[in-house]
């Protein structure tokens, strides 16, 4: 497999990770949660206020309408005049009276749907300044998602850092040098090496360091420069141990480039 | 289905942060010289009590006098093991041996017999080579050297030179004067023949392409003549005895011409080429001062040759069609005796390092002189056929002992000497079977 | 100031001048290191006796020496010895059956062949002086054994002296 076709599936496989991380972000949280344990207090607090997203059923405090009262009936003349008047005010009293409840009625009706429109008008105020709040908490939330992402690739730079600080500052070089003064001590460079060689030999050791594999990735040598880097890979086994372990790696890559 | 695509992204991540974090380890140099390896005595199977050659000493011994490898010894072995299934990779690994070999001798007749080896690579455990050669009492010895050639080839990548041989000249003091002997001998001192003897100088040997024939110059009746002589049948020929100076021959690669040094009856050497069959020579140059030494560049084309026509001797080159000559060496007061490796590549000579001479080679392309003796009379390098290793003349005491040193200057190997004065050696090319 | 200037700068150059003319390799330098003072032959001879003239041998007064010794990497008959040259050269042409044969050596140093050029032309220039005084071509032949035959088997200047050189020997 050459180097350019490798590349393909990292290259798609990162492009598809960014991909889904926005997905991540903008479907939901449930996704993340798994992937990635988020924060305390605030965005806990967040998270349960999400599930309540979904804006609570206000109740439409509708009043069913007041029915009307019926009609009065006339008296016979005297009587009934005075009957009618009575009737006549009465009736103009209940008339009256009927004008002014329903005036107060519709008063009443008035004055509660203004506080039914003040209300809603304070419901949907409350509505409006807590979709902020949720907007403003999801903004928070992923802020400091992002702040803990950036923290906490911050501790994994630092700590590659320490431990390759810890490696550069000598004991890397001592581990390299050690192994390629041993490896250097049991080469004989046959006589067909031509100035200008270089071959690459990939070296997979036991901690302990006892080779176990010795593959020659690419070599401008002949057949007996590549059956004496073998050998003297083998011969110098085992390999040296570094004294901080945490530069061991089972994998080596040596170089053979001899001066001339 | 997410998780799970989440999940080989982390997988992946992973990896690559593995392949970043792995330690990096560049090794700038060898610093082992001889490469450890066992010879294990090989197994007889004959009628007589023993084999007529112990071949794992003469494998040995030629290895160990290449400089490159360290055959570990006998008694260190943990397993003796004449069969490559008896063999067990993990009893060498642990002596740090990089390469086994093993074989038998059969004897399949009178003077008949099969010799088998095979050469195993320790740590990836199996067989690099292996052969069965006929042999008799009398190539038994040749055998061994071609399984060390293979062996060595095998190891080291470049061919082995254990079946060649090298002539040289050799001087011992008699009652009534001198006795001068050409003499041929393999590359291990082995099977010395001396070929001519003469109360007169022999000087400048040299072989031609095919092992077969050896070009000298020879003192007989105090003038120096040029003669061929063939190996085999002794039979020589004088090719060269014009008035004056014969000397410094060299065979073309074809093996058809000498180039040669004639001096005439005005003593001006200068570069002539002979052709052996027509005896014609041709003049490639004129100057009044010394021109000597010419040797052929290995494809032919041109004649280095040592000339002192800017005062003090240095190296030139000339075309062997003729030519202005073109001046090669400028490092020093003092370069002579050019002579190009087989590969042609590098230049030998003998060269004045602050009043020693020693044996210095040349990058032909890079010209940068790289000093390889450490004597102070050394004198006549001559590569071997793999062009890595020269030998050349130093002196013990009165004497002249041949060494051998290695084309990068690192193995340097003082070559059996007796007590006789020893001159002159020159490598013969790879033989021809 | 200027002047100083002046002063300052061909004091420098006389200086330097000086020094070059002390410093200047010696063409032979790289020479004596090998052997030291050159060998007692050449101390013993001094530019006055040019200025002196040269004293005549008498060619009959004692033993004719066959030898003629070389200064390093030098193939010129020495003054001193051109009046056995000469002696030679009158015996040859007094008697034309007289042959002889010119053997030039050399010092070990160095390469064999390249040496063989070096007793070459040491014979040369004695040939050169006998046929100068009367010698005829045909009675001389050269040949050079280089550092093939040494006189001196040491590796002092001395034994190397002794090795260059030219043997006169009468063939018939």
């Amino acid at each position: 497999m050459t180097r350019d076709s490798y590349n393909v599936v990292p290259i798609s496989l990162a492009l598809l990770l960014h991909a889904l991380m926005f997905a991540a972000i903008v479907v939901g949280f449930d996704f993340s949660v798994a992937a990635r344990p988020l924060g305390p207090l605030a965005i806990k607090a967040t998270l349960v206020a999400e599930s309540a997203v979904t804006p609570p059923p206000v109740e439409e405090q509708r009043p069913e309408p007041e029915p009307l009262p019926a009609e009065p009936e006339p008296d016979l003349d005297e009587l009934k005049r005075i009957a009618a008047e009575e009737e006549k005010r009465r009736r103009d009293t209940l008339i009256e009276q009927q004008r002014l409840e329903k005036i107060r009625l519709q008063e009443a009706e008035r004055k509660r749907l203004d506080e039914e429109a003040e209300t809603e008008r304070k419901r949907a105020e409350a509505e409006r300044v807590r979709q902020e709040d949720v907007k403003r908490q999801r903004e928070e939330n992923e802020r400091r998602r992002r702040q803990q992402e950036a923290l906490e690739l911050q501790d994994e730079i630092a700590a590659e850092d320490e431990r390759l600080q810890s490696i550069s500052s000598g004991e890397r070089e001592a581990y390299i040098f050690a192994i390629q003064q041993r490896v250097t001590r049991s080469w004989v460079k046959p006589a067909s090496a031509q100035p200008g060689l270089e071959c690459d030999v990939r070296v997979q050791q036991l901690p302990g360091g006892r080779v176990v594999s010795v593959i020659i990735l690419s070599c401008n040598g002949d057949e007996a420069v590549r059956r004496s880097i073998e050998a003297a890979v083998f011969k110098a086994s085992p390999l040296p141990e570094p004294s901080n372990l945490n530069i061991f790696d089972r994998n080596l890559m040596l170089v053979f480039k001899p001066e001339q | 289905m997410l998780r799970h695509t989440f999940k080989t992204l982390i997988i992946a991540i992973l990896l690559v942060g593995t392949a970043q974090a792995e330690l990096k380890i560049e090794i700038t140099q060898g610093a082992g010289s001889r490469t450890p390896v066992a010879v294990v005595p090989f197994a007889w199977v004959g009628t007589s009590p023993g084999m007529p050659l112990d071949i794992a000493e003469v494998i040995g011994a030629d290895l160990t006098r290449s400089g490159r490898f360290a055959p570990i010894p006998e008694g260190d072995m943990l397993q003796k093991p004449t069969a490559g299934a008896d063999l067990d990779f993990d009893d060498w690994s642990i002596l740090g041996v990089e390469a086994v070999v093993i074989g038998r001798v059969e004897q399949t007749g009178a003077n008949a017999y099969t010799v088998q080896f095979q050469l195993f690579d320790v740590f990836r455990r199996r067989q690099l080579v292996g052969y069965r050669m006929p042999a008799s009492r009398g190539t038994m010895r040749r055998v061994a050297h071609r399984t060390a050639d293979m062996i060595y080839e095998k190891l080291t990548g470049i061919k082995g030179v254990f079946g060649t041989k090298v002539a040289y000249v050799t001087v011992e003091e008699q009652r009534d004067g001198k006795l001068y002997k050409l003499v041929v001998a393999d590359q291990d001192g082995e099977n010395e023949h001396t070929i001519m003897e003469s109360a007169d100088p022999i000087m400048s040997p040299a072989w031609s392409p095919d092992s077969r024939r050896l070009a000298y110059v020879s003192f007989e009746g105090s003038k120096s003549s040029v003669f061929v002589q063939t190996l085999r049948t002794g039979n020589r020929q004088r090719v060269s005895s014009k008035p004056g100076i014969n000397g410094a021959p060299a065979f073309s690669p074809d093996g058809r011409k000498l180039v040669l040094t004639l001096g005439g009856i005005d003593g001006n050497l200068d570069i002539h080429i002979l052709d052996i069959s027509t005896k014609k020579t041709k003049r490639l140059t004129t100057h009044r001062a010394i021109d000597t030494e010419g040797s052929w560049s290995p494809d032919g084309r041109f004649i280095y040759f040592t000339s002192d026509r800017s005062g003090g001797p240095q190296i030139y080159r000339v075309a062997v069609d003729g030519g202005t000559p073109q001046r090669i060496t400028f490092e020093g007061s003092y370069n002579a005796r050019p002579r190009l490796s087989p590969d042609g590549t590098r230049l030998a000579m003998v060269h004045n390092d602050r009043g020693n001479f020693r044996i210095a080679i040349m990058n032909v392309e890079r010209r940068d002189l790289l000093i390889l003796s450490v004597g102070r009379q050394d004198e006549s390098p001559s590569f071997a056929p793999n062009s890595d290793t020269l030998i050349y003349a130093t002196r013990q005491g009165r004497n002249g002992v041949l060494e051998s040193v290695s084309a990068d200057g690192l193995i340097r190997q003082r070559l059996a000497s007796g007590q006789v004065d020893v001159r002159e050696p020159v490598w013969s090319p790879f033989p021809r079977f | 100031m200027p002047h100083y200037k002046l002063i300052v700068f061909i004091l420098a150059a006389v200086l330097l001048v000086g020094c070059t003319g002390q410093t200047l390799p010696d063409p032979d330098a790289a020479d004596t290191q090998y052997g030291g003072d050159g060998g007692a032959s050449t101390d013993t001879y001094s530019d006055d006796a040019y200025g002196n003239g040269e004293p005549i041998a008498d060619p009959y007064a004692g033993e004719l020496s066959n030898i003629i010794y070389f200064d390093f990497d030098s193939w010129e008959v020495r003054a001193m010895d051109t009046d056995i040259v000469a002696r030679h050269a009158a015996q040859m042409a007094n008697n034309s059956r007289l042959e002889i044969r010119l053997e030039g050596h050399a010092d070990e140093r160095g390469s064999r062949e390249y040496n063989i050029g070096l007793g070459e032309r040491r014979s040369q220039a004695v040939r050169r002086l006998l046929l100068i005084q009367g010698a005829a071509a045909g009675q001389i032949s050269t040949v050079s054994f280089g550092e093939e035959r040494p006189q001196a088997f040491g590796s002092s200047e001395s034994d190397y002296a002794q090795n260059r050189r030219v043997e006169i020997k009468y063939i018939n």
